[in-house]
C-alpha cells in the first residue's frame, strides 16, 4: 500500500511539472509577480512529493519490503542499516530517483533567491529546471519506476554487491549527483538568459555560487569514487579512465573552464556568448555521462543494467534539454552587448581564456577517448582498447599549460598590468622550481615523464605562495598576530589560493604514486620474515573470522623498522555467502609521506600464500589535494556573498 | 608578441607530447633486469581479457600470468617489442592493446586532440588580436 | 571561414547533432545484435589451424607425452575442437550438448591447465563426447588459438580453416541456431 503511495506522490509531480512548464510558457511575454509566485511555491510543492516518495523507497529499503521488485532485487534482510540505506541509490532506478530528488531540492533552493535575482530571469530558470525535472520523471514512470511489485514474494532478497558495501562507496553517488545536478542551475541561467536576452555583471555574480558549490560537490564526488577503487579494488589502482570515470570528469573540466570565466564576467561584461555555451555544455556533459552509464552502450564495472530502450529515451532527453538550448544559442548569442574592451595579453582575463581552450580541448579529448572505440566498433566491427597510455599522451599535455599559467595568473593584475616586477616574480619561481626538479632527480633517478610532473607540481606551489607573498606586500600592512595575517589573507584571495594549493598536492601526490612507487611480490608462509626495502615484515599468523554478513580469511603481519615493530597489517580475503562472491581487502598504512599496501593472494598452509606489498608514495596527498579544491571552492562562496555586500 | 607567447604555449606542448611519448621506465639495459623491466613495460600495455579494466601487469588473474609468462620467454629468446605485440594482436585482436596502435582507422582518435588545439589556438588568436585594435 | 566568428554559433549544434545521430545508431545496432557488441571475435576466423602440437591422451592406454594430436585425421571433414577443464563450472553445463555434436561431426577436445588425473575423473563423472583428447597443461596451446577462457569451441571446415568460435559454454539455442547451419552448409 505505502509503496503505491510514493508511485502516486511521483505521477503527481510529473502532472503538474507539465503544468507549470506550460504555466511558465504561457505566461513568458506578458511578464508579472504574481507568475513568478506560483513558480515558486510549485516547486516547493515538487520538492515536498519528491522527498516523501524518496522516503517512501527508504523506509521499503529499511523494513527489507521484499515484495518491491528493486528491494528484492538490491538488499538483504542481513545487510547493515546502512548499507540498506545506501542500497536505495545503488541500483538503476533509485539513483534516479535521488537524482529528481536532488533536482527539485536545488530549484526549490534556487526560487528563495527572489530578492537577489531578478524576476524575468529567475522565472526562466524555474521554469528552465521544472521541464528537466518533468522530462526525468517521465523517464522515471515510464521506464525505471522504483516502485514496481515483484510477481512472487521471495523469501529474501538478492543482496548488495559486496564492493558496494561500504562507506566510501555509499556518499559517492549522493555528492556526484549534488555536483551533476547542481550544473543544472547555472545551464537554467544561461538559458534564462537567452530567453530574456539580457545578462550583466550581476548575473555572474548571482551564478557563482552555484558553480562553485556544484563544482566543489563534484570534485568530492569523483575523489571519493578514485578513493574508494584504491582501498576497495585490491591493486591500489584508483583512476582507469573507464567510460564512467570519463563522464564524470569531463563535466567537472567544464566546470572548473566555466568557474574561471564566470570571474571574468564579474568584473567585465566580455566573453559572454563563451560562458553561455559552457554553461550549456557543463550540464549537457552531465547527461551524456548519464546517457553514458545507462544505456547500454557499454559494459564496465560501474555501468547499471543495461538497457537499449532506456537509452534511447534518454537519448531522446539529450537532445531535447540540450539540442533546444544550442539552437537557441545558435538564434540569439549574437544579440548581447558587450564591453568593448582591450584584451590585454598580459593580463588575467588573458591567461583564463587561455587556460580555458586548453580546459575545452582536454575535455574534448577524453570524449574522443571514451567514444571512439564505441563508434568504431559500430561503424566497422573493428574492437580497440583505449588505456591510459592514450590519455598520457594526448590528455597530459594539454593539461600542462593549464598547470603551468594556473601558477602565473594569481600574479596578474585585471585589464592592463601594471609594473609589479612580474618578471621579476616568474625568474624566482623558475629558479626554486630548476632547484626543486634536481633536487627530485636526485632522490630517485626517474624518467622525463615523472620530472615534468614534479616540476609542475612545484611550480605551482611556488607560485601560489608568490601571489600569497604579493597580496602581503601590495597591502603593505604588518601583521602583529597570526590572526591578522589570516583575517588578511581570507579578505583577499584565500579561496583561490587554497584551491590552486589543492591542485599542486594532488599533482604531487600523482607524481609519487605514479612513477616512484615501488612494489614486491612473492610466496610467503606463516611465521616468515622478509624484507622489502627498509623494512622488515613478519607473518604472523592466519585465521578465519566472522563478519556481519561475511566470512574473512585474516592474515597479520608485524612491520618494523630499526628492529622495532611500527605496526600491525592485516590483510583479508572476504567470503560474502548470500551474494556468493568474494572480494579482497587490502591492508593499508596511510602517513603523510606515503602508503604501505598489502594484499593476500591465494595460497595454503603446505605452499604459502601469494602476497604483494606496495610503497606508494605521497598517495593521501591525491585525496588530500581535492579535498582541498573542494575547500578552496566553499571559502569562495563566503566571500563571494561578502563582496556582494558591498 | 601575442604570436611569441602561443608559439611558446605550442612549443611546451609539442615537447610534453614527444617526451610522453618516449617515457622511459629504467634506461637499464643489463640482461636480466632488463628483460623483467621490458615485461614489465610490455605488460602495462597489455589488457587483461578476464578482469574488468585492468592491465596484464596489475591482475593476478590465471591468463594475466600466463601473458607475461609468454612474454618474458620471448623476450629471452631475443624477440623484440613490435613483434610481441603483433603475435599478441594476430591471437587476440587490436583490443587487447591498452595503448591503441596508428592504423588508418585511428588516425583521428591520434590527432584530433591536437586538430582541436590547433583550431582553437587560431580562433583565440583572432579574438585577442580583434579586441586588440 | 575561420575569419567568422559566427561559425561558432552553429557549431556545437552541429557537433551535437553529429554525436546524438552516431549514438543512435549505435544503439539501434545494440538492440538488434547484441552478443557482437559483448564478445571478442576470434581473430583467427579464415585462417588455418595454429601449429602448436598439442600432446595427445588417451585414458585406456598409456600413450601419453608420447604422441601429438593429429588433425590430418580429420582432413576432409569438417570439425570442431572444444577447450574445457576439469575445473570449469560451465564445462559441466555444455557437457551434454558437445555430446550431441560429437554425433554429427567429430569433436576434439583439449583440456586447459588441467592436471591428467583431474581431467580423467571429470569425463569419468559426466562422460566422455570427444573423439580425441589433448591436454594443454601450461596454456600455452590456448594462446596460440587466442582463447581467453574456458569453455570455447571452434570449428574448422574442410580445408583445415577456422570458421567459427564461441566463447562461453555451448547452449542448446546456440548449438542449434549458429553452429548446425555452418555445419550443414557445407
Amino acid at each position: 500500500m505505502i509503496p503505491e503511495i510514493g508511485h502516486v506522490l511521483l505521477i503527481i509531480t510529473f502532472v503538474a511539472t507539465i503544468m507549470q512548464v506550460l504555466f511558465w510558457i504561457y505566461n513568458m511575454k506578458s511578464f508579472n509577480g504574481f507568475a513568478l509566485n506560483i513558480l515558486k511555491k510549485s516547486s516547493l510543492i515538487n520538492f515536498l512529493f519528491i522527498l516523501s516518495s524518496f522516503f517512501i523507497l527508504t523506509y521499503s529499503f529499511i523494513v527489507s519490503d521484499f515484495s518491491l521488485l528493486i528491494v528484492s532485487n538490491n538488499s538483504h534482510s542481513l545487510k547493515p542499516l546502512i548499507y540498506k540505506i545506501s542500497g536505495v541509490w545503488g541500483n538503476h532506478e533509485g539513483s534516479l530517483l535521488l537524482w529528481v530528488l536532488i533536482l527539485s531540492a536545488f530549484t526549490f533552493l534556487v526560487s528563495k533567491q527572489n530578492s537577489v535575482i531578478n524576476a524575468k530571469l529567475l522565472s526562466s530558470i524555474i521554469g528552465v529546471q521544472t521541464l528537466i525535472l518533468g522530462l526525468f520523471l517521465a523517464f522515471i514512470l515510464f521506464t525505471s519506476n522504483p516502485f514496481e511489485r515483484v510477481e512472487i514474494l521471495p523469501l529474501d532478497g538478492r543482496g548488495l554487491n559486496p564492493l558496494l558495501q561500504d562507506p566510501g562507496l555509499a556518499l559517492h553517488p549522493p555528492m556526484l549527483y549534488i555536483g551533476y545536478v547542481g550544473l543544472s542551475v547555472s545551464f537554467s541561467f544561461a538559458v534564462g538568459a537567452l530567453i530574456t536576452g539580457e545578462i550583466n555583471k550581476e548575473w555572474a555574480q548571482q551564478i557563482m555560487p552555484w558553480i562553485i558549490i556544484s563544482w566543489s560537490a563534484l570534485t568530492i564526488g569523483i575523489a571519493l569514487g578514485s578513493w574508494w577503487a584504491y582501498y576497495e579494488l585490491g591493486w591500489g589502482g584508483w583512476w582507469f579512465w573507464d567510460p564512467v570515470e570519463n563522464a564524470s570528469f569531463m563535466p567537472w573540466l567544464i566546470a572548473t573552464a566555466l568557474l574561471h570565466s564566470a570571474r571574468v564576467l564579474e568584473k567585465k561584461l566580455i566573453l559572454v556568448n563563451w560562458i553561455i555555451l559552457l554553461s550549456i555544455l557543463a550540464f549537457s556533459f552531465s547527461l551524456l555521462g548519464t546517457f553514458i552509464v545507462r544505456s547500454g552502450l557499454l559494459t564496465s564495472v560501474h555501468a547499471f543494467a543495461s538497457d537499449p530502450s532506456r537509452g534511447i529515451f534518454i537519448l531522446i532527453i539529450l537532445a531535447i534539454a540540450t539540442g533546444g538550448p544550442l539552437i537557441l544559442y545558435a538564434l540569439k548569442s549574437s544579440s548581447f552587448k558587450e564591453e568593448k574592451t582591450q584584451f590585454n595579453l598580459i593580463s588575467k582575463e588573458s591567461a583564463i581564456l587561455i587556460n580555458n581552450l586548453f580546459l575545452t580541448t582536454a575535455t574534448a579529448t577524453v570524449l574522443i577517448g571514451t567514444l571512439y572505440p564505441l563508434f568504431l566498433d559500430a561503424f566497422n566491427g573493428n574492437k580497440i582498447s583505449i588505456g591510459p597510455a592514450y590519455y598520457n599522451a594526448t590528455f597530459a599535455p594539454i593539461m600542462a599549460p593549464v598547470v603551468f599559467l594556473m601558477a602565473i595568473a594569481p600574479l596578474l593584475n585585471w585589464g592592463q598590468n601594471k609594473k609589479t616586477n612580474l618578471s621579476k616574480k616568474i625568474i624566482f619561481i623558475i629558479i626554486v622550481t630548476f632547484f626543486g626538479t634536481i633536487c627530485l632527480y636526485l632522490i630517485e633517478e626517474s624518467s622525463l615523464f615523472a620530472l615534468i610532473c614534479g616540476a609542475l607540481s612545484i611550480w605551482l606551489f611556488t607560485g601560489v605562495f608568490a601571489g600569497i607573498a604579493t597580496s602581503i606586500k601590495e597591502a603593505k600592512i604588518k601583521f602583529n598576530k597570526f590572526s591578522h595575517f589570516f583575517f588578511f589573507i581570507w579578505k583577499t584571495n584565500l579561496g583561490i589560493h587554497i584551491a590552486h594549493i589543492g591542485v599542486a598536492v594532488f599533482l604531487a601526490g600523482v607524481t609519487g604514486e605514479q612513477f616512484y612507487k615501488t612494489e614486491y611480490s612473492g610466496r610467503k608462509n606463516i611465521g616468515d620474515i622478509f624484507n622489502v626495502g627498509d623494512k622488515l615484515l613478519e607473518f604472523k599468523k592466519i585465521e578465519m573470522l566472522d563478519g556481519p554478513n561475511y566470512k574473512s580469511q585474516t592474515a597479520t603481519f608485524t612491520i618494523s623498522k630499526n628492529s622495532k615493530i611500527i605496526n600491525t597489517l592485516k590483510p583479508e580475503k572476504r567470503f560474502y555467502p548470500i551474494e556468493k562472491s568474494q572480494t579482497t581487502e587490502a591492508a593499508i598504512l596511510s602517513g603523510f609521506l606515503g602508503d604501505t599496501y598489502l594484499v593476500l593472494g591465494d595460497g595454503n598452509k603446505e605452499i604459502g600464500w601469494s602476497i604483494r606489498v606496495y610503497f606508494n608514495p605521497l598517495v593521501s596527498w591525491i585525496w588530500g589535494g581535492a579535498c582541498l579544491m573542494a575547500l578552496g571552492g566553499l571559502v569562495s562562496i563566503s566571500q563571494n556573498t561578502k563582496s556582494r555586500k558591498k | 608578441m601575442l604570436r611569441n607567447i602561443n608559439k611558446v604555449i605550442f612549443l611546451c606542448c609539442l615537447v610534453l607530447t614527444i617526451s610522453q611519448n618516449t617515457l622511459a621506465a629504467n634506461t637499464s639495459n643489463s640482461g636480466k633486469s632488463f628483460i623483467i623491466n621490458k615485461t614489465r613495460e610490455i605488460s602495462q600495455n597489455i589488457k587483461c581479457l578476464v578482469c574488468q579494466n585492468q592491465s596484464i601487469d596489475e591482475s593476478n588473474s590465471d591468463l594475466a600470468k600466463d601473458l607475461k609468462i609468454l612474454i618474458k620467454d620471448k623476450l629471452k629468446d631475443g624477440i623484440n617489442e613490435e613483434e610481441i605485440y603483433s603475435f599478441l594482436r594476430d591471437r587476440y585482436g587490436d583490443s587487447i592493446l591498452l595503448k591503441p596502435p596508428l592504423k588508418t582507422n585511428t588516425i583521428l582518435l591520434w590527432f584530433l586532440p591536437f586538430i582541436i588545439l590547433i583550431f582553437g589556438s587560431i580562433f583565440v588568436i583572432k579574438f585577442l588580436k580583434s579586441s586588440y585594435k | 571561414m575561420i575569419n567568422n566568428f559566427k561559425i561558432l554559433r552553429i557549431l556545437p549544434f552541429v557537433l551535437f547533432l553529429l554525436i546524438i545521430f552516431v549514438s543512435a545508431l549505435v544503439l539501434y545496432q545494440l538492440k538488434n545484435e547484441p552478443k557482437n557488441f559483448k564478445s571478442i571475435k576470434s581473430q583467427l576466423i579464415g585462417k588455418n589451424i595454429p601449429e602448436i602440437l598439442i600432446p595427445e591422451v588417451n585414458y585406456f592406454r598409456s600413450l601419453n607425452g608420447k604422441q601429438n594430436l593429429n588433425f590430418k585425421k580429420f582432413q576432409n571433414q569438417i570439425f570442431a575442437v572444444n577447450f574445457f577443464a576439469s575445473w570449469c563450472a560451465p564445462c559441466r553445463i555444455e557437457s551434454p550438448i558437445i555430446e550431441e555434436l560429437n554425433k554429427i561431426i567429430p569433436v576434439v577436445g583439449v583440456a586447459y591447465k588441467d592436471k591428467f588425473n583431474d581431467t580423467k575423473s571429470f569425463l569419468n563423472d559426466f562422460g566422455n563426447p570427444y573423439k580425441m583428447i589433448g591436454l594443454d597443461e601450461h596454456g600455452k596451446v590456448a594462446i596460440e588459438w587466442g582463447v581467453y577462457g574456458v569453455p570455447e569451441t571452434f570449428l574448422i571446415n574442410k580445408k583445415g580453416k577456422i570458421i567459427y568460435r564461441h566463447a562461453g559454454p555451448l547452449l542448446y539455442n546456440t548449438f542449434k541456431f549458429e553452429v548446425l547451419p555452418l555445419i550443414q552448409e557445407k
